[in-house]
């Protein structure tokens, strides 16, 4: 039975919320989401530019003239960096269950998954402009250092997704998997860049759009005066007459996000907040 | 389909609730905090004060809702084929049959129209369930119209009460069937007196107004006719009033007048002269074109029931106020050949009267003095109609019937009593227009959560699950 999202919120202890959200996602898996480079041969993938040229599955190019990489099951532990927008626009809806509560939980639990393989995993994110970070590692008491720094996170203000992504990339001193937990909508054009090339840097980057129904569906008929969480410019609109473009809008968002995420070699999931994030989860990671 | 609880229907002025509330609503301005602005294009508002309905759709549902619930409200029952069937083998009648004057007098056919009346209500009896025969002498059928209502309003299937009368004007009000409870139905049935053949004379006019009206009263086996103009038919036992052509125009003044005094017991009782005696009383106004004539031919009277008639008409003129002052002369007191009937304050003769032959038969002769739109003259016919027909009340006199087409629109068609709570049918249709409103209801109540979330699902259409969880994989083939 998947958790309710709100119940999940509400439990201030964020360690408690990750081990719970990762038990639930445990169901049904048996398998590290996550795969590394190794001596262990785990499966192929098709070649991507970065990729090393060692890993390339040369009697594949021979026989079928495409370019396949050998996966490994990583045998030695591999890094994991959490990026997470703590921008204001992440605090929306009003309430206990916000945006960027369901991020922090996410954050937690995928933390709480990496450390329970025996993998390292870190922490990148902005606080008022400033950049601050946990180191990849692994272990409990590195578990519970991140677990307090992401509890005392509070979004505010506007942020800056490459300079945040572009460090995190830095961070990982060797290929791993980059997880990126925003809405997106700060400055579109760079955060795709620094995306792009962190994947270019050989890291296995994943997009985890977090958005609410509220910005999805626009449930709102009435006049409204709408004030930009990060700017504070408001906006006076009949709600009723804005619907439609609006849907449309963030509909064509989402798809340019997504597909370009593909192209970029990307991957790219949708979280609705709304939904259980360990059904969220499970599904992201199964996917994988 | 019959309504039980028609008054319910009122409560359709509710409609004007939510039209006004649609019509009218001013929309209220709230401010949200929001991720980001970049996706609200910039709009202009629309009015704040919305002179257009808004939302039809949710209005004409809440419409809907309230006109289903007010039919609901009205117990709507079907008369099905069944039910109306049982309505009427269990049919209840309360038949009322006029035994006033008019009815219990014999015709010219020689029978009373209340035996013809008896066997109408004997074969409406035989047709219903249940039946109740009353014969009603009084002449207010309004009164027994309801009581007969009164009867039958505890009792289940058709309810009827069926009337059988003459009909005589004034003998029914239009309201008879109002006062009946709801859903008793009311026939009329008409019997018509058989005229007598020997009285053919039409109603007068000058112009398109009737001025002069036939009245006939078979009980006694004469005619009373009322001619204004002079000259016209006449017949044995008849009252007949000579005019001046010029008094034509005050004719109707003077029947009401006489109608009223008529209205009065006779101070003489109901002591009826005898069949025997044909009487025939002519009313000679001033200015009628036979009137010297007439009096030259005057003897004095020289029978039984004219001293008789002298004296009713003196005692009418007795109580006459309000015209001249006037003295009664005795009966026998004579003027020449005449015998004074009425005189004036002054002690001048007003009226004198004698006996006279007309057409080859006898008659009174009464000479007035005063017009015919005089209280005295008024008072002169009513001594005379009460000479020829002692007793008989006013409306006796006047045999116009209600029109057919009147009675016709005074029925009212029986419906079954309402079905009893505890019995097979329930109370009645409402409960399925209930369930229709419960029905409205709750599409209302959708309608009202949708609100402006045309479809979610249409936001989501990015979404590749049905939650809206969507994962891409960035490194496809």
């Amino acid at each position: 039975m998947p958790l309710d999202p709100a119940a999940v919120a509400a439990i201030d202890d964020l360690e408690l919320s990750a081990r719970l959200v990762v038990e639930g996602l445990r169901t049904g898996t048996h398998r590290s989401p996550f795969h590394g480079f190794s001596a262990e041969f785990s499966q192929y993938r098709q070649y991507r530019p970065g990729d090393d040229l060692k890993h390339l599955d040369w009697k594949v190019l021979a026989r079928t003239d495409r370019l396949y990489t050998r996966q490994f099951r990583e045998t030695t532990s591999m890094g994991v960096m959490l990026v997470l927008d703590t921008s204001a626009s992440m605090d929306f809806p009003a309430g206990d269950l916000s945006k960027f509560r369901y991020a922090v939980i996410l954050a937690a639990a995928l933390a709480y998954l990496v450390v329970a393989q025996g993998d390292s995993v870190g922490l990148m994110t902005l606080d008022h402009d400033r950049l601050s970070y946990v180191p990849s590692r692994g272990g409990r008491p590195h578990l519970r250092r991140l677990l307090a720094l992401l509890s005392g996170l509070t979004p505010s203000g506007v942020w800056s997704p490459d300079r945040a992504i572009a460090r995190g990339a830095e961070l990982l001193r060797r290929r791993g998997v980059m997880l990126v937990i925003s809405d997106f909508y700060d400055a579109e054009d760079e955060t795709r860049r620094e995306l792009r090339r962190a994947a270019r840097r050989g890291h296995d980057v994943t997009m985890l759009q977090v958005l609410s129904r509220e910005e999805l569906a626009f449930p709102f008929t009435d006049d409204v005066e709408f004030e930009d969480a990060e700017t504070g410019t408001r906006r006076l609109v009949s709600a009723r007459a804005v619907v439609g473009a609006y849907r449309e809008a963030i509909g064509a968002f989402v798809d340019r996000c997504r597909d370009e995420a593909r192209r970029d070699g990307i991957d790219h999931a949708l979280f609705p907040i709304d939904v259980a994030p360990d059904q969220a989860l499970r599904r992201y990671l199964v996917a994988r | 389909m019959i309504w039980l609880n028609p008054w319910a229907w009122l409560g359709l002025a509710a409609v004007a609730v939510p039209v006004l509330v649609h019509l009218l609503a001013r929309r209220t301005v709230t401010r949200l905090r929001f991720p980001t602005l970049r996706f609200i294009a910039v709009a202009r508002l629309l009015p704040a004060r919305r002179r257009r309905l808004s939302d039809v759709p949710l209005l004409l549902v809440r419409v809907a809702t309230i006109v289903v619930a007010a039919a609901a409200l009205a117990g709507p029952l079907l008369l099905t084929p069944g039910r109306r069937a049982a309505a009427e083998a269990a049919r209840s009648v309360a038949i009322l049959v006029d035994a006033s004057p008019s009815m219990t007098r014999a015709d010219a056919s020689g029978a009373a129209p209340i035996d013809r009346a008896r066997d109408a209500a004997a074969r409406a009896a035989a047709a219903a369930a249940m039946s109740r025969t009353t014969e009603v002498a009084a002449p207010d059928l309004d009164a027994a119209v309801r009581g007969a209502g009164a009867w039958l309003a505890d009792r289940g299937g058709l309810r009827e009460v069926i009337l059988i009368s003459d009909f005589q004007a004034g003998s029914l009000s239009a309201g008879a069937a109002d006062a009946l409870p709801t859903g008793i139905g009311l026939t009329l049935v008409p019997i018509h007196r058989t005229a007598p053949s020997t009285v053919d004379l039409p109603d007068l006019h000058r112009g398109a107004d009737t001025v002069a009206r036939h009245v006939s009263d078979a009980a006694v086996g004469r005619a009373v006719d009322w001619i204004v103009t002079a000259g016209a038919a006449t017949s044995p036992g008849a009252v007949v009033i000579r005019a001046a052509e010029a008094d034509g125009a005050r004719a109707a003044a003077l029947l009401a007048a006489v109608r009223a005094m008529t209205a009065v017991p006779s101070p003489m009782g109901d002591a009826a002269p005898s069949p025997a005696a044909a009487r025939r009383i002519v009313i000679v106004l001033p200015g009628a074109p036979d009137r010297d004539a007439l009096a030259g031919t005057a003897a004095a009277v020289d029978q039984p029931w004219m001293s008789d008639a002298i004296a009713r008409m003196a005692m009418a003129t007795a109580r006459v106020a309000g015209d001249a002052p006037m003295a009664t002369g005795p009966a026998d007191e004579a003027s020449g050949a005449m015998t004074i009937v009425a005189r004036d304050g002054a002690g001048a003769p007003l009226a004198e009267a004698g006996a006279v032959t007309v057409d080859g038969a006898p008659a009174l002769a009464v000479f007035t003095r005063t017009p015919a739109d005089a209280m005295t003259t008024a008072a002169l016919v009513a001594g005379a109609i009460d000479a020829v027909a002692p007793g008989v009340p006013a409306s006796e006199f006047e045999p116009a019937s209600i029109p057919r087409e009147t009675l016709e629109a005074w029925q009212r068609a029986p419906r079954p009593a309402p079905p009893r709570a505890d019995g097979p049918d329930g109370p009645s249709d409402a409960r399925w227009l209930w369930a229709v409103a419960l029905v409205l209801l709750a599409i209302e109540g959708w309608m009202r959560r949708r609100g402006g979330i045309d479809d979610a699902s249409a936001a989501l259409d990015v979404a590749g699950t049905d939650d809206g969880t969507e994962v891409t994989r960035g490194r496809v083939a």
